[in-house]
C-alpha cells in the first residue's frame, strides 16, 4: 500500500519530469547542440563537459575524443568541429538548432609545434594529445590542438578572423570571455590576422581550470605568434 | 553489383540502428536524466552517455541497452555532481515557479527532492516513478540490494522530515 510520502514524491516527479526535453533524432558526431536563443547560460554546451561552441557564422564545435568506452563513466566523446548545419537540412533538435561537422584532416603538426614552445615560454607543463585541420565551411579552415595539462583539458583553435559572433561574450582586455562556467575557462582572442580560441576545463569534477587571466593571456601569446 | 548501405537520401544500416535505438530508450532515459539533473542539462547528459555508448564496436550487442543507458546517464550526473549541485537544485526547484510564492508541502517536498544527492535521486527516481523494486533497482543501476535498501532507507528519512 502507497504511503502519503510515496504518492507526494511521486508527484513531485511528475512535475519534475513534465519538463524532460523533447527527444529529437539521435545524436551523433555529427551534430552538437547549439544555443537556444533567450538562453545564453548555454552559449557553451556542455556534452559532458568537454565540448566547446563557438555561435555564430563559421562556428565551431570542439569536443573531446576519442577512446573507446568500456565504462560509459570514463570513456571520452570525441573530438568534433564543423561548419553550420547547411548539411543537414531538417535536421534538428526542438528548440535547439544543431550542426554539422567536417572529416578531420591529419595536421602538419606545425601548430602543435608552435603552441608547445608558446606554451613552455609560460611555464605550462603540458602533454601534447592531438591536434587536426578542420574545413569549417568551403573557405574556411581551422586548427585545432589538444594538450593534457596536469589534471586538466586545453583546447586551441585557430582559425581566420571574424570566425566567431560574439553578440553573447564577455569583452574583456585581451578579447572575449565565454559565460562563466564551472570548472572551464574558455577565452577568444581576434587580430587582423587570426582568431584564438583558447580553453581549460577541469578533468576532476572537484579540480579547477586554468583561469581567466591565463588563459587570456595564453591566448594572446598564441595570436602574437600566429599561423 | 552490391547495393549500398546508404540509399540516397536515406540512412544507412548504422544510422538506422542508432536512430531506433535512440527512439527506443531516449524518452525514458531523458525523463531519468531530467529527474537527477534537471531540464536544463538533462539533453545533453543523456546525448554524451549516447555518444559514448554507442561508439563502441559492440553496442549493438549490449544486453538491456535501456539499463546501460541509464547507468551512463548516472554516471555522467556523478561525474558532474560536485560542480553543478547547486545549479542542478536551482533547475529543479524552478520547473514549478509559480508554486514559488505558495507555502505548501508540495514545495517543500519539491526542495527536498533537489537536496537529495544525485545518487539517492536516481534510487528515489526508479523506486517512487517507475515503481521498480529494490531488485529491479539494484540492477538498474549495478548496485547490491543493500546498497539500494540503505539508499532509500536514508532518503526517506530525508523526505519525510518536509511532511512533518
Amino acid at each position: 500500500m502507497k504511503t502519503p510520502i510515496d504518492v507526494a514524491v511521486k508527484s513531485v516527479f511528475d512535475e519534475i519530469i513534465q519538463h524532460a526535453p523533447d527527444i529529437g533524432p539521435a545524436p551523433t558526431t555529427d551534430l552538437m547542440p547549439l544555443p537556444e536563443s533567450g538562453r545564453p547560460r548555454r552559449l557553451v554546451v556542455a556534452v559532458a563537459a568537454v565540448s566547446m561552441v563557438v555561435a555564430g557564422v563559421g562556428a565551431i564545435a570542439v569536443s573531446r575524443s576519442n577512446d573507446a568506452p568500456s565504462d560509459p563513466a570514463t570513456a571520452s566523446p570525441a573530438w568534433t568541429i564543423g561548419p553550420g548545419n547547411d548539411a543537414y537540412p531538417g535536421v534538428s533538435v526542438p528548440g535547439m538548432t544543431t550542426m554539422g561537422m567536417s572529416e578531420r584532416t591529419v595536421s602538419s603538426g606545425e601548430t602543435a609545434r608552435r603552441l608547445g614552445t608558446v606554451l613552455a615560454d609560460v611555464g605550462w607543463t603540458v602533454e601534447f594529445i592531438e591536434d587536426a585541420t578542420r574545413t569549417v565551411t568551403a573557405d574556411v579552415t581551422v586548427e585545432f590542438a589538444y594538450f593534457r595539462d596536469g589534471d586538466r583539458r586545453l583546447f586551441v583553435v585557430e582559425g581566420p578572423p571574424d570566425l566567431i559572433d560574439s553578440t553573447e561574450l564577455t569583452p574583456t582586455s585581451y578579447g572575449y570571455s565565454w559565460p562563466q562556467q564551472d570548472g572551464a575557462a574558455t577565452v577568444a582572442v581576434e587580430t587582423a590576422d587570426t582568431t584564438v580560441i583558447v580553453r581549460s576545463e577541469t578533468i576532476d569534477s572537484g579540480g579547477s581550470s586554468r583561469t581567466i587571466d591565463e588563459v587570456g593571456d595564453l591566448a594572446i601569446r598564441i595570436a602574437q605568434t600566429g599561423p | 553489383m552490391d547495393l549500398p548501405d546508404q540509399p540516397p537520401g536515406g540512412l544507412g544500416v548504422e544510422e538506422r540502428q542508432l536512430e531506433d535505438a535512440w527512439r527506443a530508450h531516449a524518452p525514458a532515459v531523458l525523463r531519468f536524466a531530467t529527474a537527477i539533473v534537471g531540464p536544463h542539462d538533462a539533453y545533453d547528459i543523456v546525448a554524451s552517455a549516447f555518444m559514448r555508448t554507442t561508439r563502441t564496436d559492440s553496442w549493438t550487442e549490449i544486453e538491456h541497452l535501456d539499463r546501460y543507458l541509464m547507468r551512463a546517464v548516472r554516471n555522467e550526473a556523478l561525474n558532474l555532481w560536485r560542480q553543478r549541485r547547486r545549479q542542478w537544485q536551482r533547475d529543479l526547484i524552478a520547473v514549478r515557479p509559480e508554486a514559488a510564492a505558495e507555502v505548501g508541502a508540495d514545495i517543500d517536498l519539491l526542495h527536498a527532492v533537489a537536496a537529495l544527492t544525485a545518487k539517492q535521486r536516481c534510487v528515489v527516481f526508479l523506486a517512487y516513478w517507475e515503481d521498480q523494486s529494490e531488485a529491479e533497482i539494484a540492477a538498474t543501476l549495478e548496485l547490491s540490494r543493500s546498497q539500494v535498501h540503505r539508499i532509500l532507507v536514508s532518503s526517506r528519512a530525508q523526505l519525510r522530515k518536509v511532511l512533518k
